[in-house]
């Protein structure tokens, strides 16, 4: 993974290079901006007509979220659970490869873990969908908080215990506890993969005077020092919008608006919210983006266009500080070494500490599948919602067909008219990861691929039946 | 006046004893050198060049066959005896009187080794050996470096462990660790002197043949590490000539580097070659991967069941059980060891294996230093990362940012007990010289036992072991010292 090693061996009788301090010093700064996850929404519905909102679909029985996970070995369950109103007698059917495993009836509080320590392989992905059946009602509220397969998945490197504090005594056994840490803490944030969400791309907001939910999600607070980021455009048609953000917390709801604005406009906005007071680690915010529209234009009112492309918690806390670069060949006090040696080991301790008290690092999430009701409108919406990632790993494992990648700039179609065509557009950088029409799950090194860079945004659209990415 | 004798003793073993031939020998002839190039003497990887000619005064030896027989000279002046060179005899001419054998050190058997090894990850290239390291190749604990796997597959065995290999056709010392490791190394059939040579250009290293016969590895921060007890004084050396190697300040060091990468598992043997085995035979199959591997693809220690495509002659598929299929992996060879456990003959059609190739990326460069006197090292298969490659860098040019002048000391009574690699006090009173550390990295001896001339290079200021930092149960407490390449 990029800026992290493989920790150096020690021996006994070997010279003490600054090569190898460095390595500890570097892996441990890398650790700790990994240990700060960066972790995506779960994304639950998308808008009336794309094709459900969490509040507003059709009367009767619908798809309510779909969406895949790879099968590890150890997995025993898979944890489904949501939110219910207004559901009258709906239940909620839990399928997987189309095999009926949970009936839930509808509550305020619905879900439970789902048995899948049989019947399945490691390596295999499993489709997971959540239907109505029963829904007698339009306006019934239905929001999937998470999916998730438990337990966390087991690793072959053991923490090395208390790491030593060094006084002027480079003993190897000790020097090695450093890179066993190293070692622990890489294989267990890189055990839990990176899942994406799905951004949206210049999709339709509404013309009409109305509050028009764009998109019903969860975050997960994974640890104190942690914001919400919504990031995104929109060129506003009606004569006053605004896009207003709820996040709904236990005991408390924070309400941000952006806006008002007018017909022409074109904003970027970039929110960052704090959670409501009363969250905790480990406990669920609910987030609705809404497009409120007050005023629309006359004649010929139209819908706005919005991106909505960073929908994830990030943390705030500022980076720890790291001791200095060792040189080589150039004299230092042991005091100095046991100085930076004992900073790196409170540095991989103190990590070792967030790792543990945080839920990022203890399942692979499910991916939701593009938002879609049928076949026509998945290719429809092929690259209006695609999967997005910010890269940070080296791997990324996708299944599905006719899939490819893209990144940077967005060209758009125009029509016979010159009109720009917002659903047909490319990125600057587009590389087919998977063709043809039979199902496929490739793994591909993202190196591979030319100026993805660690920290870049890029897409995956077609038919992407999961994705997720590894360290 | 004090009488001084002067002989020498020359044997050899054609036969598993050593043999006194010294009433045969009429001269003794050679140089030991402790770096191939004369012109840059520490410089890194450079083999030692030990040889000697030997001519007898009759052909009573000449019935003897002499091709790779070991043989070893040893000089004893007044009370002084040393050995002074060891080694095989590798030619022999001979006139209507006397036999002239070409002796070298034991380079050529090195050089003759073939030898496959796994792929060792970040593995010094040398180990130290000790009286207990783990030297024998076969044993599961292995751990040392890859010049030390090459050194033993020759026939060689850990001087510290003499006693338990007490007919080792020569033997190794590594005293301390190599500096640097490569990211990945391994034998796939070269040249095992060549592959060691790279190796200990890679890592900042020299290989070295002493007179006694052992392969050294040393490390570049021991050259500084002697204490000298011996002192070349005036009346030492008749005459005391120095070349300057100005040109070879340098202030910048380049270094090209290809990295090796560990892939994800993926079919690297596809093998269509038709193999029958008879019932109840067994045939050994060796198949040679694009790239060296790191792992093979098994179950329960041996091939998938899909890995071995066969069929009876009739027509059947063996079922499991009928094939017993023992794996064995090194570097980029795979050895498959098929036994057809049936009553029946059958044919191996295809033989598809998986593993984790280890395979070149890009090639980069690094360099250390800045300026226009810059020296390239040499392209090196075992530099494969840009650390690696910094730190090489780094390395020789806090060897090769001063001058290290050549100086010769001629016309010298020949002293056995004077050895390359040792280091001794140069007195120069009009060089201003005064009790100087060197090394002595070549000496030649001609007529005998009569006369010797002694290469050394100063070692004042370059940095030497007792400079850093050492991983151990040393107390450093209030110390100050350096941190390692």
């Amino acid at each position: 993974m990029y800026g992290y090693e493989t920790p150096p061996t020690f021996r006994t009788n070997a010279f003490l290079a600054a090569y190898d301090l460095n390595v500890l010093r570097n892996n441990a700064i890398a650790l700790d901006g990994l240990a700060n996850r960066i972790e995506a929404a779960f994304d639950s519905t998308g808008a009336h007509g794309d094709p459900v909102s969490y509040n507003l679909h059709k009367l009767g029985d619908f798809l309510l979220w779909r969406g895949g996970l790879r099968y590890e070995t150890g997995y025993t369950g898979l944890v489904v659970g949501g939110r219910a109103a207004s559901f009258g007698s709906t239940h909620l059917l839990v399928t997987i490869n189309n095999v009926l495993k949970a009936n839930y009836t509808a509550a305020s509080t619905w879900g439970s873990t789902i048995d899948i320590s049989t019947g399945y392989t490691p390596g295999q992905i499993l489709d997971v969908r959540i239907t109505t059946s029963g829904n007698a009602s339009k306006t019934s509220e239905f929001v999937v908080y998470d999916v998730y397969p438990t337990p966390q998945p087991t690793i072959s490197v053991a923490w090395p215990g208390t790491l030593p504090t060094f006084a002027g005594t480079y003993a190897a056994a000790n020097l090695q506890k450093l890179s066993q840490a190293c070692d622990y803490l890489y294989a267990r944030i890189a055990s839990c993969p990176l899942v994406p969400h799905l951004a949206h791309i210049w999709r339709n907001g509404t013309h009409k005077v109305e509050d028009f939910t764009l998109w019903t999600g969860t975050i997960l607070r994974t640890q104190t020092n942690e914001q919400i980021r919504v990031t995104g455009n929109v060129t506003v048609r009606p004569t006053t919008e605004s896009l207003v953000i709820t996040v709904v917390g236990d005991t408390t709801t924070t309400t941000t608006t952006l806006g008002p604005w007018s017909a022409g406009q074109t904003v970027a906005f970039d929110q960052a919210i704090a959670y409501p007071s009363g969250v905790a680690v480990g406990e669920y915010v609910e987030i609705r983006i809404v497009a409120h529209v007050t005023a629309t234009t006359t004649p010929f009112p139209a819908n706005s266009l919005y991106n909505l492309q960073v929908l994830h918690s990030e943390p705030t806390a500022a980076a720890a500080t790291a001791p200095a670069l060792s040189t080589a060949n150039t004299s230092v006090t042991a005091a100095t070494v046991d100085s930076r040696l004992n900073a790196i080991a409170t540095l991989l301790t103190d990590i070792k500490n967030r790792v543990d008290g945080s839920p990022s690092f203890l399942r692979g999430r499910a991916m939701r599948y593009k938002f879609s009701t049928d076949d026509h409108q998945a290719e429809k919406f092929a690259r209006t919602y695609p999967q997005t990632f910010i890269r940070r790993g080296a791997r990324l494992i996708v299944s599905g067909k006719n899939i490819s990648l893209g990144f940077g700039a967005i060209t758009f179609e125009k029509d016979e008219d010159g009109v720009t065509d917002y659903a047909k557009f490319k990125w600057a950088t587009e590389q087919t990861l998977i063709s043809g029409e039979t199902v496929q799950t490739q793994t591909i090194y993202l190196d591979s691929i030319k100026s993805l860079f660690p920290g870049t945004t890029y897409y995956l659209f077609g038919d992407v039946q999961y994705a997720a990415e590894y360290l | 006046m004090a009488v001084v004798t002067v002989g020498y003793l020359v044997e050899w073993k054609p036969s598993g004893v050593w043999v006194d031939i010294t009433a045969h020998i009429k001269s003794v002839e050679g140089d030991l050198a402790l770096s191939g190039n004369p012109d840059n003497a520490l410089s890194f990887g450079d083999a030692s060049d030990v040889r000697c000619t030997i001519t007898t005064v009759n052909l009573t030896l000449q019935a003897t066959a002499y091709l790779d027989v070991p043989i070893r000279v040893t000089f004893t002046i007044g009370a002084m005896t040393e050995r002074e060179f060891t080694g095989i005899i590798t030619n022999r001419d001979r006139d209507q009187e006397t036999l002239a054998f070409t002796c070298e050190g034991y380079q050529r058997p090195i050089k003759r080794t073939r030898v496959y090894s796994p792929a060792f990850f970040r593995r010094p290239a040398a180990t130290a050996t000790t009286i207990a390291s783990i030297e024998d190749i076969g044993d599961p604990g292995y751990q040392a470096g890859l010049i030390n796997y090459a050194l033993w597959s020759a026939g060689g065995r850990p001087a510290e462990q003499d006693v338990t290999y007490p007919a080792a056709l020569f033997y190794y010392s590594v005293p301390e660790y190599a500096i640097l490791a490569p990211e990945w190394s391994w034998l796939a059939g070269e040249d095992a002197w060549e592959e060691c040579l790279k190796l200990a250009r890679a890592s900042g290293g020299q290989l070295f043949q002493g007179a006694d016969g052992i392969v050294r590895y040393l490390q570049p921060l021991s050259f500084g590490s002697g204490t000298a007890a011996y002192t070349f004084d005036e009346d030492v050396y008749g005459d005391l000539t120095e070349r300057g190697t100005g040109e070879l300040v340098i202030t910048k060091v380049q270094c090209s580097y290809v990295p090796r990468v560990r892939q994800a598992l993926q079919e690297v043997v596809n093998d269509t070659t038709p193999r029958l085995i008879a019932a109840g035979a067994t045939v050994t199959v060796t198949l040679e991967a694009q790239n060296p591997l790191a792992s093979l693809l098994l179950s329960s220690g041996t091939l998938p069941a899909d890995a071995i495509k066969a069929t009876f002659l009739d027509g059947r598929t063996p079922t499991a059980g009928d094939l017993d299929v023992t794996v064995a992996l090194l570097g980029q060879q795979i050895t498959l060891i098929v036994e057809n456990t049936t009553a029946y003959p059958l044919t191996i059609n295809a033989i598809s294996i998986q593993g984790e190739p280890i395979v070149a990326g890009e090639a980069g460069t690094a360099s250390a230093g800045s300026g226009d006197t810059a020296q390239t090292l040499q392209d090196n298969p075992y530099i494969q990362s840009q650390a690696h490659a910094e730190r090489l860098c780094a390395m020789v040019l806090a060897f090769h940012g001063t001058t290290l002048p050549l100086r010769s000391a001629t016309d010298c009574v020949y002293d056995p007990e004077r050895l390359v690699n040792e280091t001794v006090n140069l007195n120069c009173s009009r060089w201003s010289l005064s009790s100087v550390a060197h090394l002595i990295v070549a000496k030649r001896h001609s007529e005998t036992g009569i006369g010797a001339e002694y290469d050394m290079v100063p070692v004042t200021g370059l940095p030497k072991s007792s400079d850093f930092f050492i991983i151990s149960s040393t107390s450093y407490t209030g110390q100050t010292k350096k941190l390692g390449f």
